[in-house]
């Protein structure tokens, strides 16, 4: 149930329509084309499958996968 | 005056834009290729560059 | 109030506010930058603890504990330790009147000096319902501000309810923005994105407006809200996660689509509000934060949804990495700053957030009442979690969009966003049309219903049938020559036997090249009624182009008026008529084959390939357009039709065919007499001429010809086709010829002459309509994709029905693109498009709205621009080649070695003469856009040059008239013996001469008169003769037209004493109404000035008696004129004279000026510059000042040294008596104009008038200032309200 980093980043890649591979954990998400409504839809998923907790400033502070890792949960 | 190309005018270089229609009187029609043919008309040739169907119109379809 | 309490900390403004607080500085009174929420609460609430839950968030939410004041530096924000809650608990019986107490809460203008800034009201509405409203000031809270503020107070009053301490405050602080913001445009990012933005708009499309045009903002909005269906919107999510896309993305996307098809552009700028906190401590800061930023996209029909889609998203991307630059620093980068002059259309404002809140259990809705100021159009689109599907609001600039189109606007876009949903996205746009299901089946079906049964007959039956039943009534009038029925019959039959033998029938073209007379008219018919087609060729013809037409016709023969007329070399026989035997032909109708399908003429237009097009339109066609015409106009064998275009012009078919198809008579004007107004008036009136046709420059001409006027007797229709009809010209006509019907047709050389019409009503207003379609003709507006344009949208036209040419002779490809499927009428029928850019009005009728293509129209003539650059680039030398119209004229520019004036006589040779350039010009090099395309808006205007031996003005009024030459015709510098037609005069300028000149010099001049004296010196000379002299025009009296039957109106001097001012007001007053200009004594000799006002009055009462012995009398006056006009009004009651009219013009009484210090010497010079509508600058003295009157050319720069010396000393006379007048009263009414600009004197008021008149008072204001109000368009609506009050006493 908890997620990991590969999960995150295949999700996010989905909701961007490119691919996981292309998709670096230490940038700034925005330029990949992640925008408000792509985190808000992110968040309720990974609420409703992994009961994430964190909210959606917390994410849009700091739009990048190794910023989000320990919010979301993974190790 | 609008700035985009019309339905009826030349595409970008090489792209099949139009068709040559032909009614039962025999009459030729350029069409955008992009459009439905209307009733009554059938496609004779095409799809094709503007420039080719233009031709085909000159020299008659045979 | 830049001081600073102690309680107060001073922070700059950051960018995003900045612009905010320009916005509201521009109009400090407007409520628009206010913006309000309102939350429904659905449960208990405890107000108390509510209002606790608001003063903490106040205290934990900087930015609304700030007022904003402006400084020497700049404006600052000032952000307090504590503010009172502005609060109001009240309750409300119910929604409605919450509601209405929340929009006059949302009018009120902030004051943002004192603050606060923000305001909060909870009423309560029913039994646990409850409405949170707040309203705060844009500068400090944008939409993303508000969701914080929300969430907290839940968070906050949830947390007392249960009686717990609220959470430590999460807000970060104000002073972060203003550092972060501070950083960033300091920062390399900063200099990146506006490099980007320059870059990305260098080559930006205008901005797409679904109005039109562009407004300054309005200080309030119409709001329509609907919703998308839950149905659609679950749809929307499938297909936007299909796509790879978001909800937002597509409605996007679609609103790219409906704003590229509603503005007929492809390339589409829409505007994006943005958040703008992604990655930044902004996320946690309530605040004004938010950009908008412009998405650019490329909207084509052969495009797919699915690709649209993806160039929304990418282009998002890109908007995004460069999201933190600010919209108006884009704007001001670019030069857009300032009304009009807009980079976006439309704004698209996704809300994605719910705020999902609930108050200790009681769950609420948010609203959003007011989102800021709308510049334009705002779609702002929430997605709330209410089950009822994505709500839309389209708000609306109320001076762009009434209710209704706001309406229309939001239909169409649910009714795409519906289909849109439902569609393959993989089709091409081409499939979607954004004209809702009602409008497709108003603008194809119910516009268009037009069917009409008809005899299938030819062009010439009709007249044969009709020479039969009345052969002795006259057909034909020619100078002193008529002919009746039976001889035009007999003679054309003859002549039409005679051509058979030389293979004249049905299909077969012959051509005619014969001048305007009775033998054109029979040749005409001879032709047709061989069986043929007649070819006219214009006998002015350059002989290049007319064997280009005959090579490219090939007629079986062609008749000409005699030998020499046509080129002899090209192989069709000629039949000179000069010396033609036909007596030996029986006169009886000759026996042909001819159906309706059979071509009735061929005419040729310009061609843009450089090839002139011969159009084939068979009987059928012109059969339907004349028995239409007589269905709609009904001619009598009464009427009297003249014939004047010549007959290469499609509207002489009409002329020439009606009237003998109807037994009325054709009266055809003398060969060039189309060109002469005042020759056609007469023509007009002496033969008694019912009917005519006029293309609207020409008319304008015509109306401005004083003859015309008295056509009013026998003429009782007018048409006008060829160009745009201007609504002044049609208005201009029902005041000229009060009685006679106008009729705008309209219609290409391929629909058989007009397919459109509409009947002009005589005061009309907005563009004249080219109107609804004539019988069996279907008009269709179109946008890109082929798709019917609603009302209101603009599109290209194109025309079927029966009307419709063949096609273009031997010209199978052209003829192919022109004459295209119709994908709407009947199955395989055809529809032409005409290149015209058009729109429905509701009402069914078509406005005519311009070209799409390069095609112009002069003075009614078809003219292909590509056909002349052709021509132009066809000259040896000529390395490059384009042409233009500026200003009416038609302008050719050339790169390379060619002497451009060997260029344009080249042309003259080889084009007709409406195709010649009235200049060419030579350039080095082409102006390029950035993009390589030809810059023609960076073409420099031509200058057409004087003659080359100039001799200096060798009187003041030649000197007056090279000014006015060279105003007129845009050129620097004209000699006195220079000819107004060589100088690109054109007959629309010279009407314009002609005005200036009767404004200027108080004379009334013909445009005839301008053909026979084109000079100024001959003009003078003219003038001279026939004007007052320039001495009489400084006498007492001043006729500025003597003529008229109406009683006279006197117009009195203003301070510097001379009246030639009231000269454009006696233009526009028109003819009829007599008006005399009364001057000041001393201006020639002299006399000694007067010492009282009433002594002045006293002398001009017995001067207005010689002109007009007895009342009623009329009296007008500017400025001192005005108190001038009064004190001769009161001096004629006190005689028992009738005193109908006393108009004063920015005139105000003499106590209004007793206590102020009388005017010098300088003051003096200033009114002689205002007496010319100037505003005094940088003129020190008197020679200064005639320098000024010289280059401008006035005509007051030829007063004599005495007169201007006189004058300087007339101007303070006159400010002494005023002062020392004193009125009596006035038994009557006064008619008063204001000029209502602001000015120095803002003590003056024309109340000050009340104790001076017994009766009303009844004021018009002009938006100009004192010296303006005698500039052409103030005078406009003076002359109106003048004239309306005349026309009552008139009566």
């Amino acid at each position: 149930m908890t997620l990991t980093l590969e999960r995150i980043r295949t999700d996010i890649a989905d909701c961007l329509g490119e691919e996981p591979a292309d998709i670096p954990v230490d940038e700034n998400l925005v330029d990949y084309g992640l925008d408000s409504v792509r985190i808000m839809a992110l968040l309720e998923r990974w609420r409703r499958e992994h009961g994430v907790q964190a909210d959606f400033a917390d994410l849009a502070e700091q739009p990048a996968i190794e910023a989000w890792a320990p919010l979301l949960g993974v190790a | 005056m609008t700035t985009q190309a019309g339905p009826f005018d030349p595409g970008p270089d090489g792209q099949e834009t139009h068709l040559v229609l032909e009614n039962a009187q025999g009459r030729l029609s350029l069409w955008p290729a992009w459009r439905a043919v209307p009733a009554g008309w059938a496609a004779r040739f095409g799809p094709a560059p503007h420039s080719l169907c233009v031709g085909q119109v000159e020299t008659g379809l045979g | 109030m830049t001081i600073t309490l102690a309680t107060e900390t001073e922070l700059p403004l950051t960018a995003a506010q900045s612009g905010m607080w320009y916005a509201q500085a521009l109009d400090p009174l407007s409520p628009a930058q206010n913006t309000a929420e309102c939350l429904e609460i659905d449960g208990p609430l405890d107000p108390d603890l509510f209002a606790t839950a608001l003063r903490r968030v106040t205290a934990e939410a900087e930015a609304l504990r700030v007022r904003v004041a402006d400084t020497p530096e700049g404006p600052r924000q000032y952000l307090r330790e504590a503010v009172e809650l502005p609060l109001l608990v009240q309750e409300m019986s119910t929604v409605a009147e919450a509601e209405a107490w929340m929009r006059a809460d949302l009018a009120e203008p902030c004051d943002l000096a004192t603050g606060p800034l923000f305001r909060h009201a909870l009423f309560h509405v029913g039994e646990d319902r409850w409405l949170w409203y707040q309203r705060i000031h844009h500068l400090v809270m944008d939409g993303f501000g508000y969701s914080l503020l929300v969430r907290r107070t839940a968070e906050a009053y949830t947390a007392l309810v249960r009686g717990e301490e609220p959470g430590p405050r999460t807000f970060g602080r104000l002073a972060d923005l203003v550092v972060d913001d501070a950083t960033y445009r300091s920062s390399e990012t900063f200099a990146a994105d506006r490099a980007h933005w320059s870059r990305a708009f260098a080559d930006r499309p205008e901005a797409p407006r679904l109005a039109g045009r562009g407004a300054l903002p309005s200080r309030t909005f119409h709001r329509r809200t609907a919703h998308v269906s839950p149905e659609t919107t679950q749809r929307l999510r499938e297909l936007a996660a299909r796509l790879r896309a978001t909800w937002p993305d597509l409605l996007i996307a679609a609103q790219a689509l409906y704003t590229s098809r509603a503005t007929a552009q492809s390339d589409v700028v829409l505007g994006l509000p943005m958040m703008g906190r992604m990655g930044s401590v902004a996320l946690r800061v309530p605040g004004m934060v938010m950009n908008v930023l412009p998405l650019r996209l490329t909207v084509s029909p052969d495009a797919t949804f699915a690709e649209l889609v993806r160039q929304v998203v990418l282009g998002i991307r890109e908007v995004r990495r460069h999201q933190r630059y600010r919209y108006e620093d884009i704007r001001r980068d670019l030069g857009l700053l300032g009304e009009n002059r807009g980079l976006v259309g439309p704004l698209v404002n996704i809300m994605p957030f719910d705020y999902g809140v609930d108050f200790a259990g009681a769950p609420a809705r948010a609203r959003n009442l007011s989102a800021g100021p709308v510049d334009d159009l705002t779609v702002n689109i929430y997605d709330r979690a209410d089950g009822r599907g994505l709500r839309i609001d389209h708000d609306g600039n109320p001076a762009l969009y009434g209710e209704g189109e706001l309406a229309a606007h939001q239909a169409r876009f649910l009714h795409l966003v519906d289909r849109l949903a439902d569609t393959d996205p993989q089709l091409p746009l081409a499939v979607h049309t954004v004209a809702t299901p009602a409008e497709q089946a108003l603008v194809l079906d119910e516009f268009n219903r037009t069917d009409r049964a008809l005899p299938p007959t030819t062009l010439i039956g009709p007249i044969e049938a009709q020479a039969a039943r009345t052969p002795d009534a006259v057909a034909l009038v020619y100078g002193g020559t008529s002919l009746t029925y039976a001889e035009l019959n007999a003679r054309a039959n003859q002549l039409a036997w005679h051509l058979q033998s030389l293979g004249a029938r049905a299909g077969a073209v012959v051509a005619v090249s014969v001048p305007r007379s009775v033998e054109l008219i029979v040749s005409l018919l001879a032709v047709v009624k061989a069986g043929a087609a007649y070819l006219p060729l214009d006998p002015d013809y350059p002989p290049q182009r007319l064997t280009y037409m005959l090579e490219d016709a090939a007629p079986v023969c062609a008749i000409t008026d005699r030998a020499g007329r046509l080129p002899e070399d090209t192989g069709t026989p000629l039949v000179a008529l000069d010396g033609l035997d036909v007596s030996m032909y029986p006169p009886v109708n000759p026996a042909r084959a001819l159906t309706p399908r059979h071509p009735a003429y061929v005419i040729y237009t310009s061609g843009s390939t450089g090839r002139p097009k011969g159009v084939v339109v068979p009987h059928g066609a012109i059969d339907n357009r004349l028995r239409w015409m007589q269905h709609e106009y009904g001619l009598t064998p009464g009427d009297r039709v003249l014939q004047k275009t010549p007959s290469s012009f499609d509207v002489s078919v009409w002329e020439f065919f009606w009237p003998l198809r109807e037994g009325a008579a054709l009266v055809l004007a003398e060969p060039g007499g189309h060109k002469d107004p005042a020759y056609l008036a007469r023509l007009i009136r002496e033969q008694a001429v019912t009917t005519c046709h006029f293309v609207p420059s020409m008319l304008q001409v015509f109306l401005a010809e004083p003859d015309a006027a008295a056509c009013t007797d026998r003429l009782r229709r007018v048409f006008c086709s060829g160009e745009a009809l201007p609504r002044e010209t049609a208005n201009a006509f029902g005041r000229t010829l009060p009685g006679v019907e106008l009729h705008n047709l309209y219609g290409p050389t391929e629909a058989a002459v007009d397919v459109t019409y509409h009947a002009c009503a005589p005061e009309g207003s907005g563009p004249v309509p080219i109107g609804r379609p004539v019988w069996n003709t279907r008009l269709y507006v179109l946008d890109a994709a082929l798709q019917p344009c609603p009302p209101g949208v603009p599109g290209e036209l194109y025309l079927a029905g029966v009307q419709l040419a063949d096609g273009y002779l031997r010209r199978a490809e052209l003829t192919a693109t022109r004459f295209v499927a119709d994908p709407i009428g009947p199955a395989g029928s055809r529809m032409y498009r005409t290149g015209d850019l058009a729109r429905w009005t509701g009402k069914g009728e078509v406005e005519y709205l311009g070209r799409t293509d390069h095609q112009v129209k002069l003075r009614g003539q078809r003219i292909e621009l590509g056909e002349i650059e052709a021509s132009l680039a066809a000259q040896p030398g000529v390395d490059g080649a384009c042409a233009l119209v500026r200003e009416d004229r038609l302008v050719g520019y050339v790169t390379g070695m060619a002497d451009p004036a060997a260029v344009r006589a080249a042309l003259a040779r080889e084009l007709p003469e409406h195709m010649v350039p009235a200049a060419v010009v030579a350039l080095d090099v082409f102006p390029l856009s950035p993009s390589g395309k030809l810059e023609r808006r960076e073409l420099p205007d031509p200058v057409f040059a004087g003659g080359a031996r100039k001799r200096p003005p060798a009187s003041p009024r030649e000197e007056a008239l090279t000014g006015l030459f060279a105003q007129v015709l845009g050129v620097e510098e004209v000699g006195p013996d220079d000819a107004f037609f060589d100088l690109g005069g054109t007959s629309l300028l010279a009407v314009r001469l002609v005005t200036r000149v009767r404004e200027d010099f108080g004379v009334e001049l013909t445009i005839g008169s301008l053909f026979e004296a084109p000079t100024p010196a001959a003009l003078a000379a003219r003038l001279d003769a026939a004007g007052p002299a320039s001495g009489d025009a400084l006498d007492v009296v001043l006729p500025l037209r003597a003529e008229g039957t109406r009683p006279p109106l006197f117009a009195f001097h203003p301070a510097g004493g001379i009246s030639w001012c009231y000269a454009g007001l006696t233009a526009r007053l028109g003819p009829g109404q007599p008006v005399y200009g009364i001057q000041a004594r001393g201006l020639v000799g002299d006399e000694p000035l007067p010492r009282t006002l009433q002594e002045e009055a006293e002398d001009y009462v017995e001067r207005i008696r010689e002109v007009q012995p007895q009342g009623p009398y009329r009296l007008l006056g500017w400025s001192v004129g005005g108190v001038l006009a009064h004190t001769v009004a009161v001096l004629l009651q006190e005689a028992g004279e009738e005193v109908q009219l006393l108009a004063l013009l920015d005139a105000f009484p003499a106590e209004q000026w007793r206590e102020r210090p009388a005017p010098e010497e300088g003051d003096a010079l200033t009114a002689v510059l205002r007496m010319a509508g100037f505003e005094r600058t940088d003129e020190r003295d008197r020679d200064d000042v005639l320098a000024t009157l010289r280059r401008a050319g006035s005509p007051l720069a030829g007063l004599s040294d005495h007169t201007l010396s006189r004058i300087v000393d007339i101007v303070p006379n006159h400010a002494r008596m005023m002062r020392e007048h004193r009125h009596r009263r006035y038994d009557g009414d006064l008619l008063f104009f204001t000029a209502a600009a602001p000015r120095p004197e803002h003590w003056l008021t024309r109340e000050a008038w009340r104790p001076h008149v017994s009766g009303v008072i009844v004021n018009h204001d002009l938006d100009c200032t004192h010296p303006q109000l005698m500039r052409a368009r103030h005078l406009d609506d003076i002359a109106a309200h003048l004239a309306a009050r005349l026309k009552e006493f008139d009566a």
